[in-house]
């Protein structure tokens, strides 16, 4: 079950640390008067990293060896986790 | 003469067109890269994208005039509008068997490395303050503590969109901890930045010795947020459980969604985290009451949730794109832009490989990597790994 975390998995995830609409919806409640320096950080960053180091998640992947055989990967049952054939029903 | 109402009321209706023809771009575009298999641009980056577009081709026509205005609104709306379903669907759509069984390790990430990263995105802003590079508030620390909280809210939905595709077949644990430290983080973030904004706020001074207090107010601002949701989360099971609910699917995702956003509001209310406890909240009523509900209703929820969630994203990044061009920030200092990505990759570092390598010993059972292929560049990784 507990499956040592590998150097590899480690660096995908010190890549994955892009920041999104959390950090930009934060930086806009910003109090004081530096405000719009660190708005604009902050959208610069945001662009940057989803356009620039999203686009190369796959390249990451496949060069860290994060690949497994097909079938196995994530996403394989997760795409629609609650599908009918998972469904639970109770009789009513 | 139209009134004045009238004018206002023509001017409401064409900006909300305009939104609704701009999302349905991001739809779009988000069917064609996905359908393409396109897996350089991701769904996120795609709607940026269309707001970058958007943006310009707005500030070509109108440089400006007022029409620009409907791209600024206030930022309570993400708040109490935008952010709620994003955390919502995260805690709903959560696959509890994987991240519960990797929940320590998870924490470890998202709560202290949070902290730490924080604190060193902080410090090291505040030094380029008092070394005089970027104009900001030098009196105290505060400041560039707010914004280290608030950017180290990580949120790789592009890269969770890429891992997450089937075609893909990415490594499932690295999913789960990259999927479970970003929905968990984002809570932490949220509190420690609220909690930090709030001393701002309050005028105080800051020191190093208000750090102590701010800490224990940030855990019981958790630990009362986590009791709000699970109190709410547990109601609304209970609710749906003993009463004949389930014969109305309408009534029962009314239920779910008031509830959840129940917890939110009552959590801002009474100064906890809203987002917190909205995300215990959806936890709870993915484990407990998704099995109450009728078949109709738990496919119908979890696609409504997705929607909503989706929809409130691309308008974020839509957002971010367009407020690029037409935004009315008026300080750009890209040189400190430059450098705050690479105080985000040092924090970064300092909190993934520190808190794994700790989180390793715990997680016994070392077995050797199951590598198709080991890289050259392996031994350097595993060096730095192990220094």
């Amino acid at each position: 079950m507990y499956v040592v975390l590998s150097p590899m998995c480690v660096v995908v995830m010190w890549f994955a640390g892009l920041r999104g609409a959390i950090s930009f919806a934060l930086s806009l409640n910003m109090p004081g008067e530096h405000k719009d320096l660190y708005v604009t950080t902050t959208l610069s960053l945001v662009i940057f990293t989803t356009i620039g180091l999203g686009g190369f998640t796959e390249r990451v992947l496949s060069k860290m060896g994060m690949k497994v055989p097909r079938g196995q990967g994530a996403g394989s049952r997760m795409s629609s986790p609650n599908l009918p054939s998972e469904v639970i029903s109770f009789p009513t | 003469m139209p009134s004045r109402s009238e004018i206002k009321h023509e001017f409401g209706a064409l900006n909300t067109l305009l939104l609704t023809v701009i999302l349905g771009l991001c739809v779009i575009s988000a069917y064609l890269v996905k359908q393409n298999k396109i897996y350089f641009i991701p769904e996120s980056a795609a709607a940026i994208l269309v707001g970058l577009i958007v943006g310009a081709l707005a500030k070509l026509a109108y440089d400006t005039r007022e029409e620009l205005d409907f791209l600024t609104f206030e930022p309570e709306l993400f708040f109490f509008l935008l952010l709620p379903p994003i955390i919502f669907e995260a805690g709903y759509s959560l696959r509890k068997r994987e991240f519960f069984a990797n929940f320590w390790t998870i924490s470890l990430f998202a709560v202290f490395g949070t902290i730490v990263s924080t604190f060193v995105i902080g410090y090291l802003v505040y030094m380029l303050g008092l070394l005089g590079l970027i104009k900001i508030d030098k009196s105290s620390a505060l400041e560039p503590l707010i914004f280290g909280a608030l950017i180290s809210s990580v949120d790789p939905v592009a890269t969770l969109s890429i891992m997450g595709n089937p075609e893909l077949s990415c490594e499932p644990l690295l999913y789960n901890l990259v999927f479970g430290e970003s929905v968990l983080n984002d809570a932490v973030a949220i509190v420690l930045f609220k909690t930090f904004a709030a001393y701002h706020e309050s005028g105080k001074e800051f020191s190093s010795e208000a750090l102590p207090g701010l800490m224990l107010y940030f855990f019981v601002t958790s630990v009362g947020s986590i009791f709000v949701g699970l109190v709410f989360g547990l109601i609304c099971s209970y609710l749906c459980k003993h009463t004949q609910m389930r014969k109305y699917p309408e009534y029962e995702i009314a239920m779910i969604f008031l509830f959840a956003y129940g917890s939110f509001s009552f959590a801002e209310s009474v100064e906890l985290s809203g987002i917190m406890s909205l995300f215990v909240c959806s936890v709870v009523l993915s484990h407990y009451n998704s099995f109450n509900l009728s078949a109709t209703s738990q496919v119908t929820a979890h696609y409504t949730f997705k929607c909503m969630s989706v929809l409130s994203e691309f308008f974020v990044f839509l957002y971010i794109g367009m407020g690029f061009f037409t935004g009315k920030f008026k300080d750009w200092n890209f040189p400190f832009i430059f450098i705050a990505f690479l105080f985000c990759v040092v924090a970064r570092f300092l909190n993934i490989f520190p808190f794994s390598a700790i989180a390793n010993l715990f997680r016994s059972h070392p077995i050797p990597l199951k590598m198709q292929s080991t890289p050259y560049y392996y031994k350097y990784i595993c060096l730095i790994y192990i220094v």
